[in-house]
């Protein structure tokens, strides 16, 4: 214990003065508290504020999803389907069901009825239990049709209630 | 003959007391959760009623559903008697701590305090002591090593610094010259040259500085919790605890913090005396009297004594959440080494003062 002894000052040897300064710190920070948690339910993250920066949009569209549906680059949350106006995006070329990893999305396609394009998905499910999140769908979407949301609060009773269907993953836009 | 409204009069008071100090430690649980986690920047237990004031409750409920383990090699009648070796002593102190004047009814003289001993510092220390005995038999009982070293830990913290807290207080004892607690805080009110009233902290600065290390030592706080020391010693003397014989070592816990919390308030901060306040109201010094109501008086003593009170248990806390804990070798260096040394330096000097004429 004698070979590393540190030289102290005569305020650091009483101890007591030192002890006060530090009671000084605590007391500070019980009535200035800086607030880093958050009350969860009540209260929520808000994800869209930190990825303006790095919007050097890929869509045309970016801007409004960012304002309209809580779209951001850099959070990955629950899916969306893109709307525009009357016309879905989705092509049901089946590129985000091939390269998802954790085989989350099923896609049953039909031939569109709306003669602006050939195919349309009529059945269009991701299971979110499965899913990793990982974005893949997105990169590999031709149309920019699937993108995800920054919502991220899955919360279900059953495991079923989380495979979401098409209807409830579109999002109109314009 | 017994008077037997005074009886009475007296059970009352216990029982309220009794109440009222449990219901401080249990609430004391909360806010010692709260005040950590807002010297720390967080939020701390919000969720159980408004501010989460009901979390005690919730707390309790959990403490009685709980399944009551005994170890398998346990000593069963110590392990079940060392919990109430530990909470009944610290109920038992305050006994004869005083929250306020004497008050004169219908011709009864009523002692705001439970049992007005002519002992009383005494048998503070003599009831005190005997908690020892619930945290040592509770670490042999349970048959863990952690467990028995907290226990041994605890032993030696508490001969040391029991020596140092006399010492602090026998300078109390010269300046008052009464072992009564009342008697204390009623000459606490008396004044130093016409002015400044005489509280043990100005009379004996020096004795309240060893008072309160001895007495952070005596509970087992920080930074003197080397008994439980978690990071060490797994939970020390309650590792093998749980379920109600748990809490009954934790309320006991807070239990000494509340008793240690009133005696530093009654021996250094004039116990209820607030300051030129006496039974017939305020009497400044070259400026005159406010006349008051008995009751009026005795309200305003009794919630002197509550704050002075509130304010160390708050002390207590800011002090956990500030310091780390000693090593063991340096907490009995500062007991023998430091401590007891400036026990007898302050007894010199108060006698010295006394002499003096000066106190």
């Amino acid at each position: 214990m004698t070979e590393n002894k540190k030289k102290y000052t005569f305020k650091e040897a009483v101890y007591f003065i030192e002890i006060l300064r530090g009671l000084g710190v605590t007391i500070k920070h019980f009535f200035t508290r800086r607030k880093f948690a958050i009350n969860y339910p009540e209260e929520k993250l808000n994800i869209t504020g930190n990825t303006q920066a790095t919007m050097k949009v890929m869509d045309k569209d970016a801007q409004e999803l960012i304002d309209r549906v809580e779209v951001t680059m850099n959070y990955r949350g629950k899916h969306a389907l893109l709307v525009d106006g009357d016309l879905g995006r989705c092509v049901a070329c089946k590129m985000c069901e091939t390269v998802c990893p954790f085989f989350a999305i099923y896609i049953e396609p039909e031939e569109s009825p709306d003669p602006r394009k050939e195919r349309s998905p009529k059945i269009f499910e991701v299971d979110l239990t499965r899913c990793a999140y990982c974005g893949y769908c997105v990169e590999a979407c031709p149309e920019n049709a699937i993108t995800m949301t920054s919502f991220y609060s899955l919360v279900a009773r059953q495991r079923p209630e989380l495979s979401i269907q098409r209807k409830e993953l579109r999002t109109v836009i314009k | 003959m017994v008077d037997y409204i005074t009886v009475a009069i007296y059970t009352v008071m216990s029982v309220v007391v009794f109440v009222l100090i449990l219901t401080t430690v249990a609430f004391l649980t909360l806010a010692e959760r709260r005040i950590s986690a807002f010297m720390q920047d967080r939020l701390g237990p919000n969720r159980v009623g408004p501010w989460g004031l009901f979390q005690p409750v919730a707390d309790g409920i959990k403490f009685i559903m709980k399944e009551d383990i005994t170890p398998l090699e346990a000593n069963k009648l110590l392990y079940t008697l060392a919990p109430i070796l530990t909470i009944i002593p610290a109920m038992l102190t305050f006994a004869v701590v005083p929250f306020g004047h004497d008050l004169f009814l219908h011709g009864r003289v009523i002692n705001l305090q439970i049992a007005n001993l002519n002992v009383g510092i005494l048998y503070v220390f003599a009831i005190a002591s005997m908690g020892i005995f619930g945290i040592i038999i509770g670490g042999w009982a349970s048959n863990n090593k952690y467990s028995l070293l907290g226990g041994l830990r605890s032993a030696s913290q508490f001969i040391s610094y029991e020596i140092s807290m006399g010492l602090a207080v026998i300078g109390i004892l010269m300046v008052y010259g009464s072992l009564k607690l009342n008697d204390i805080a009623l000459y606490q009110g008396s004044l130093w040259f016409n002015t400044i009233p005489k509280w043990g902290i100005l009379v004996q600065p020096l004795g309240f500085i060893i008072f309160l290390v001895s007495v952070f030592a005596e509970t087992n706080r920080v930074p003197f919790d080397l008994p439980e020391a978690e990071s060490e010693l797994v939970g020390g003397y309650h590792t093998e605890y749980s379920s109600m014989k748990f809490a009954f070592f934790f309320m006991g816990e807070y239990a000494n913090m509340i008793t240690a919390s009133a005696l530093i308030a009654t021996l250094y901060f004039g116990g209820w005396q607030v300051p030129y306040l006496h039974n017939i109201g305020f009497i400044i010094p070259k400026f005159g009297i406010v006349h008051m109501q008995q009751w009026l008086v005795a309200i305003i003593e009794v919630l002197s004594f509550v704050i002075k009170v509130g304010f160390f248990l708050f002390f207590f806390l800011w002090v956990r959440w500030t310091l780390p804990r000693f090593r063991f070798d340096q907490l009995t260096a500062l007991g023998w080494k430091v401590l007891i040394p400036l026990g007898i330096l302050n007894i010199v000097i108060t006698g010295a003062l006394i002499m003096l004429r000066i106190i």
